[in-house]
Order: C-alpha cells, then structure tokens, then sequence
C-alpha cells in the first residue's frame, strides 16, 4: 500500500469527497444534498495539504518502502480485519433490526473497512518501533 | 500483562457478541431460518474464541509464551490477505444481486448477505492460516 504522511491526507481527501456522500446519500437524499458542499471543499483541502506534503517529501511518483512499512502495512491491515469482522456481525444485527438494505449495508462497512484500516496504519506509523 | 490483557479482552469480546445475539433473539419477532445463521455463527466464534482462551491460559500458567514471531507473522499475513478477501466478497455479493435482478436468479436477502459476509472472510482467515502454517518459511 505504501502509505505514507502524505497519501493519508489524499486518500481521506478522496474518502470525503466520494465515499462519504455516497453512504449518505443511501440514508437520506435530503442530507447528502446538504453535506456535499462542505465535503467537497474539505475533501479539496485534504487533497492539495495531501499533495504539497507529497511535493516536500518528495514522494509524488515514487515512495520508498522498507522493512519496517512492510510491517506497519500488514499489522494494520490485520487489526483492520478484526475490527471489520467485529463491525460486521454487530452492524448487521443492527441492519437485519432496522431492516437496512444491502447498499445500506455495504457501503457503510466497506467504509469502515477503508477508515479502520488508515488509522491502525497511522497509528501503527506514528508510534514508533513496531 | 500484555497476556492477561488479551485474554481478559477476547472474553470480553465473547460477553458482548453473547449480549448481541440475546438482544436480537429477543428483538426479532418471527425467527425464520436464515435468521438463525445470525444466532449460529456468532455461536462458533464463541466456542472459538473460548477455546482459544483456554490455550493461552495453559500457556501462562505454565510460562510459556503463547504466541511466537512466526506465529505472529503467520496471522498478521493470513489477515492481511483475508482482508483483501473480504472486500472481494463483498464487490462480489454486490455484483452477484445485480446480475441476478437482470437475469432472475435468486436474488439474496440482507440476512443472507450478512451471513455471507460473516462467514465467507472466517472461513478464508482459518484457511489462509492453515495454508501459511503448512507452507513453512514465510
């Protein structure tokens, strides 16, 4: 995944802009059509912080991976797993109550799956030795 | 302490699927048969989950670590590749139901689906930790 200081900004930035109205709008049309500009603008700002700090580390086009991220990817990945699996059997008693639909249901845990999965990776990062 | 912390979580973990599965029992009103996959599997994961508890508690009591690097690898790297599983099955069901309203095939029910999604990445999990664990050097 590479995933470095700079694309957790953008990939928030693109989870804002796109996915989040998406899960929203599976609720209520009326909500979607309110949040979206603010998303939007939010998304936008993540995006270009996303993109100046890829400038200045100059990882546009090419991120160094070594051991240590191979490590922090796979851990994250790992507890983004549980917490999914978790997530799933707990919102879909919650699903299969207020009778949700399929969309309802997919879109908001492969959401889940994305969010859960950069901020294990972003604290597995950030703590240190791992 | 890291150890007694795993356990007491894991049972902690198990104390509130246990709760989970109650509320719905009772909040259901008419269990029909695909609503007791939602009753069964977490039943599994319990025995499990209880399971596993019971081998880490062997191994405190008597000194032993209860997981080792390789070990740890194994899992971290068989998670990793059900993770990726899992959102595959989960595109997979989506395109699944679509293709099935055009061509009327079964279409599958929210219980169903939820089942699946419960159920499939479990079973990928156990098999991929299998795999890994026959395969040797990781």
């Amino acid at each position: 995944m590479k995933l470095t200081r700079s694309t957790y900004f953008l990939i928030i930035g693109f989870i804002l802009m796109s996915v989040i109205p998406t899960d929203i709008r599976g609720f209520s049309e009326e909500l979607e059509d309110q949040l979206f500009l603010p998303l939007l603008i939010f998304g936008i700002i993540l995006l270009i912080i996303g993109i100046a700090l890829a400038i200045k580390d100059k990882e546009l086009f090419h991120v160094i991976s070594d051991e240590r991220t191979k490590r922090v990817d796979r851990s994250a990945v790992y507890y983004s797993w549980w917490l999914t699996f978790i997530f799933a059997y707990v919102y879909g008693v919650i699903s299969s109550i207020k009778s949700f639909t399929i969309f309802q249901y997919m879109s908001i845990l492969l959401t889940e799956m994305i969010l859960s999965m950069i901020l294990f990776h972003m604290y597995f990062n950030f703590k240190g030795e791992e | 302490m890291k150890e007694k912390l795993q356990i007491i979580v894991m049972a902690l973990i198990g104390i509130a699927v246990i709760l989970a599965t109650i509320f719905y029992a009772l909040g259901a009103q008419n269990l029909e048969l695909s609503d007791l996959a939602l009753i069964v599997i977490p039943l599994i994961l319990v025995v499990a989950t209880l399971a596993l508890i019971w081998d880490k508690i062997k191994n405190l009591k008597a000194g032993l670590p209860s997981e080792d690097e390789r070990a740890k690898k194994l899992q971290w790297k068989a998670g990793a590749y059900t993770y990726y599983s899992t959102v595959w099955i989960a595109v997979g069901i989506m395109w699944y139901n679509i293709f099935a309203e055009n061509l009327n095939l079964h279409v599958l029910t929210a219980i169903q689906v939820i089942a699946a999604i419960i159920l499939l990445p479990a079973i990928c999990f156990f098999a991929f930790n299998f795999y890994f664990m026959r395969k040797g050097d990781i």
